[in-house]
């Protein structure tokens, strides 16, 4: 067969490339591959300058210098006003306050104490080669000053650009906010609308309406603003204005949508300044937008579609808002646009977007509906070690999608055997349920459907009702349902109660187009009794809620196994037991930020202790339990490094994220962890790992969940590469101390412990107090300021100021070289002069506590400097119980 | 034991902390009892003992003054049950004194509505 490669390219007329496609066809058949390079990729120009490039992988980069400006014709005169200074004037006139020597230079003057209202100073030319966020010269058409013309310079094409990735984690936390809206959105769609202008309008105002009620309940947004749902329709009207426009004229594609896009945006600032709300019209912006707009149309309605009338589904629709929220979010922070869109803002218009696509095309979508899953469990297992009734007992690993690695869903099923191994293809043969033994997965896996309103939630009304009121919304748990690719990949009118959030991250990743986001579908962990579920899920609609619902819930179930009591099912299908991790930690003296893996199979190391032990014995162990010491459940541990040597340091051939290789005389094996992903490490890193910090955990049922535990392992018999290492290094042991304060505490690990617990204590305390003074008027709301501020920072005070008494109360001194350190400065070790602030850490111990009203991951700045700056410390986002409480993020190497 | 005002943040923790706490929600350990009248004025007194720092930040004798004013007010304020009043009195020093804290606040948390 011949084939033959080509590289179209599509052109300006002044020969720029502004689409590149590689390819190799064949005789029928157009090949891409899978290569990132050999997708289309597509650059953007404004003046003949390019200024941005983004490719179907949703990268996109945007140059560093397309905000460079020059006066070159100079801005003439300028005459001192009241409180200029020479940086005000030089930020007006140049859009740089750094140059304001030239204007001091230019006018004799040595210093602001020179000026005098009145005095005109001459503005001499200045041409600046590269401009920053803080130095751009912002766009107010009402308050011009100085040239109204700025110019693009001709620039040397930069160097390569650092790549700009869309944060995952934010793009599945909207698509959790639009399906959780698709719930409610129902009886909406009887509510047809006419087509055009006028359905436009109302359409994006019901999004407005819809998005601002949902992000109430999320707690992103505050109150009602009627001029958000005006300043939407308004600008939906011009936008579409714009785009019928472009039709008339045949423009079409990416150049048409960016146009619309920069004109929208023009047209939401013009509506903003008319209705009051806060404008933020910037050159940053206005690129941002022009580029996600054309982007974003790669997601919705293809033209042939528009042409031929096709109806986008409201989905197409929330899509295509979604990944232009993402890409100009991206867009604006690259060009450094103080207004960068907010996640939860995206999310909101997202959903927002959905609703109004939904209303418009007289969406009608199916009430959700909870069906009884398919899938069955065996009560007999009970009596053999399992929980009766452990939801998950019983799947097969071929129950799980195959779009995910069967590797990881081998060894999840593992995990929840008694023998702790079934093979890949199903229940070992001595697991095999027994006929007539099935049952259907409880129904506790799911929430009860007719849920009404709890006025002691006060929060779950709006989750509920949202203008809707008879819908019970129901927003499922993470069940496994589904069966085979087919039925992920296929598009559901509507999410079913059985088929949850698991689904969506398949379907979203199928629809979307987002390829940078894995796809695996959660397990369930078993839920805890309906009303504590409810109680926690409602607390914050969402994927996080959600998540943490199951992992508070599930770790109060003390027939649960450790993995459903302490997992958090993450959003890259990573789920990460989080107690063992800290356990290990503990016992190990391991770096937390090795808790992820290594630290683990050091607690799981010492499993055994018999150093003569077969390997067929260590295996054996870990995969059945049979013989199983767990190190940790006879509080002895496993902090001594070298017994992890002596017992298996002969046997261990290789040691990885992937888990141990062990060899010996029965053959190889690897032993795996079970939240082993991939074969490739670095696929750890393309994940969010960010696990509950759940200290809920009581010690009586750590025995049991560390018996458990060694089930939690699969053996690849298969594999047969050896390599060799000399010694398995564990980490230095942990800090200890003789005794922490009036109270003894036994090592910096166990103060650490009760400082976490005190400080979650009074975040949940100064949350509660803020929100009440809040209501009651005692709080005041500065201009400018959001009330979701003003609680955070009462709450922040409250905590740190109860903090620092507890440390007085206890005697325990606090600050530099200190065993805890409260709001202390912490600098960049490598001597940059950055530095984070972190509300607690514990150095001796690695980890750090922060409070926060808000989500944070690994991503988030704030995080990593944490983290970087205290070399690889745990850190746990401290949050209200109120608002779904604390969780830790491991932040990936 | 309440801990020592040592700089102009634990100034502002510490009031806000009033803020939420008084008049009668104080804590009844370390330096604080059951006698919330009581426990209201040594929450006074710390930030009275804190109030050098804001000396050091703020010169203008008569805006000292002013702050001084705001501080005697809002304890009366509590004192005579007026809660609102105390806390909006509070507040107000917080905004001269530290009038970007709000924006602090985001920066440092990453926070922002």
């Amino acid at each position: 067969m011949q084939r033959r490669h080509s590289c179209p390219r599509r052109s300006t007329c002044n020969g720029q490339i502004i689409t590149r496609r590689d390819r190799t066809a064949s005789s029928s058949t157009i090949d891409q591959g899978s290569t990132p390079a050999l997708k289309d990729q597509h650059y953007v120009y404004v003046n003949g300058q390019q200024v941005a490039h983004y490719d179907e992988s949703t990268t996109v980069d945007v140059l560093s210098q397309v905000t460079a400006f020059s006066n070159s014709n100079g801005t003439g005169d300028y005459v001192v006003q009241e409180g200029d200074t020479l940086k005000s004037i030089a930020q007006a006139v140049y859009g740089n306050a750094s140059l304001w020597y030239v204007v001091a230079q230019a006018n004799a003057l040595n210093g602001d104490a020179d000026l005098a209202v009145g005095l005109s100073l001459s503005i001499p030319a200045v041409t600046t080669s590269k401009n920053d966020s803080t130095t751009f010269k912002p766009y107010n058409p009402s308050e011009i000053q100085g040239s109204t013309t700025p110019n693009l310079p001709v620039i040397a094409p930069p160097p390569p650009p650092p790549k700009q990735h869309c944060n995952v984690i934010a793009a599945i936390v909207v698509i959790a906010v639009v399906v959780a809206a698709s719930f409610i959105v129902g009886p909406l769609a009887a509510a047809a609308l006419q087509s055009g202008i006028a359905g436009i309008a109302v359409g994006a105002a019901a999004g407005s309406a819809a998005g601002q009620l949902a992000g109430d309940a999320l707690g992103t947004h505050q109150g009602f603003s009627f001029g958000e749902v005006f300043t939407a329709a308004a600008t939906a009207v011009v936008t579409a204005g714009v785009g019928e426009y472009l039709n008339t004229v045949g423009e079409v594609g990416f150049v048409a949508h960016a146009i619309q896009g920069a004109a929208g945006y023009v047209a939401q600032d013009a509506v903003e300044k008319l209705t009051g709300e806060p404008a933020h019209f910037s050159w940053a912006g206005l690129v941002a937008n022009s580029v996600a707009s054309g982007v974003a149309s790669e997601f919705g309605p293809t033209e042939e579609e528009v042409r031929a009338g096709t109806t986008a589904s409201a989905f197409e629709i929330g899509s295509a808002s979604l990944v232009q929220g993402v890409v100009q979010r991206e867009t604006s922070s690259a060009l450094g646009d103080n207004h960068v869109q907010s996640w939860e803002s995206i999310g909101e218009n997202a959903a927002g977007s959905y609703l109004g696509a939904a209303v418009g095309n007289a969406f009608q979508p199916n009430v959700a509906t909870r069906q009884s899953s398919p899938y069955t469990f065996d009560i007999t297992k009970g009596g053999q070690g399992v929980p009766s009734g452990d939801p998950l007992d019983g799947y097969r690993s071929s129950d799980f999608p195959s779009v995910a690695s069967s590797n990881m869903y081998a060894t999840y099923a593992g995990a929840y055997g008694p023998g702790g191994y079934r093979e890949e293809s199903g229940y070992a043969s001595a697991e095999a349920p027994s006929p007539g033994a099935d049952r259907e997965v409880s129904e506790l896996v799911w929430p009860q459907p007719g849920s009404s309103p709890d006025a002691s939630y006060p929060t779950r009304g709006p989750l509920y009702n949202l203008g809707v009121g008879t819908i019970p919304v129901q927003v499922p748990y993470l069940a496994p349902s589904l069966s085979n690719e087919a039925e992920v990949t296929a598009e559901p009118s509507m999410l079913e109660a059985s088929q949850g959030l698991a689904r969506l991250s398949a379907w979203a990743d199928v629809e979307a187009g987002i390829s940078t986001l894995p796809v695996r579908a959660g397990l369930a962990p078993k839920a805890a009794p309906l009303p504590d579920v409810e109680a926690l899920y409602d607390i914050q609609p969402g994927w996080f809620a959600q998540s943490h619902a199951i992992a508070a819930a599930g770790a109060n179930d003390p027939t649960n196994t450790p993995f459903q009591r302490g997992v958090f099912t993450v959003l890259d299908g990573l789920a990460l037991p989080m107690v063992l991790a800290e356990e290990a930690v503990r016992a190990t003296g391991n770096a937390p930020a090795q808790a992820g893996v290594s630290a683990q199979w050091a607690a799981r190391a010492s499993l055994e202790s018999n150093s003569d032990d077969s390997l067929t014995d260590i295996s054996n162990s870990l995969c059945t339990g049979g013989n199983a010491l767990f190190g940790l459940a006879g509080g002895a541990g496993f902090a001594e490094s070298a017994a992890v040597d002596t017992v298996l340091g002969s046997k261990i051939s290789s040691f990885s994220s992937e888990g141990l290789q062990l060899s010996g005389s029965a053959g190889n094996y690897t032993l795996r962890s079970p939240f082993y992903l991939d074969a490739t490490p670095g696929q750890l890193n393309s994940g969010i790992p960010l696990g509950i910090r759940n200290p809920l955990v009581s010690a009586e049922n750590s025995v049991a969940s560390e018996a458990q535990a060694v089930s939690q392992v699969a053996v690849d018999e298969s594999a047969s590469s050896v390599q060799t290492i000399d010694k398995v290094s564990f980490g230095a042991p942990n800090t200890m101390a003789a005794s922490i304060g009036k109270s003894g505490y036994a090592s910096v690990q166990e103060f650490s412990d009760v400082a976490y617990a005190k400080y979650q204590g009074l975040v949940d305390e100064g949350y509660a107090r803020a929100d009440e003074a809040l209501q009651s008027g005692k709080l005041q709301v500065p201009a400018g300021v959001s009330e979701k501020t003003v609680l955070g920072q009462f709450t922040d005070d409250y905590a740190r100021v109860g903090m620092k008494d507890w440390l007085a109360d206890e005697g325990i001194e606090e600050g530099a070289g200190q065993v805890i350190q409260v709001n202390r400065y912490l600098y960049d070790p490598a001597g940059t002069g950055a530095y984070r602030i972190p509300d607690v850490s514990f150095p001796g111990a690695s980890q750090i506590y922060d409070a926060t009203l808000g989500f944070k991951s690994w991503s988030t700045p704030q995080v990593r400097g944490f983290y970087q700056y205290s070399n690889g410390s745990a850190i746990t986002i401290v949050r209200p119980v109120q608002l779904g409480g604390s969780y830790s993020v491991l932040v990936p190497r | 034991m309440a801990a020592k005002i040592e700089n102009l943040s634990d100034l502002r923790a510490r009031i806000s902390w009033i803020v939420l706490s008084a008049p009668d929600q104080f804590p009844t350990t370390g330096s604080f009892s059951d006698d919330q009248s009581k426990n209201l004025l040594i929450a006074f007194d710390l930030v009275y003992a804190g109030f050098s720092l804001v000396e050091k930040r703020i010169k203008d004798s008569s805006r000292l003054e002013e702050l001084r004013a705001l501080l005697r007010d809002a304890l009366v304020a509590y004192q005579h049950g007026d809660d609102k009043k105390g806390a909006h009195l509070l507040q107000d020093f917080q905004g001269m004194v530290f009038p970007d804290r709000f924006k602090e606040y985001e920066d440092r948390k990453g926070d922002s509505a």
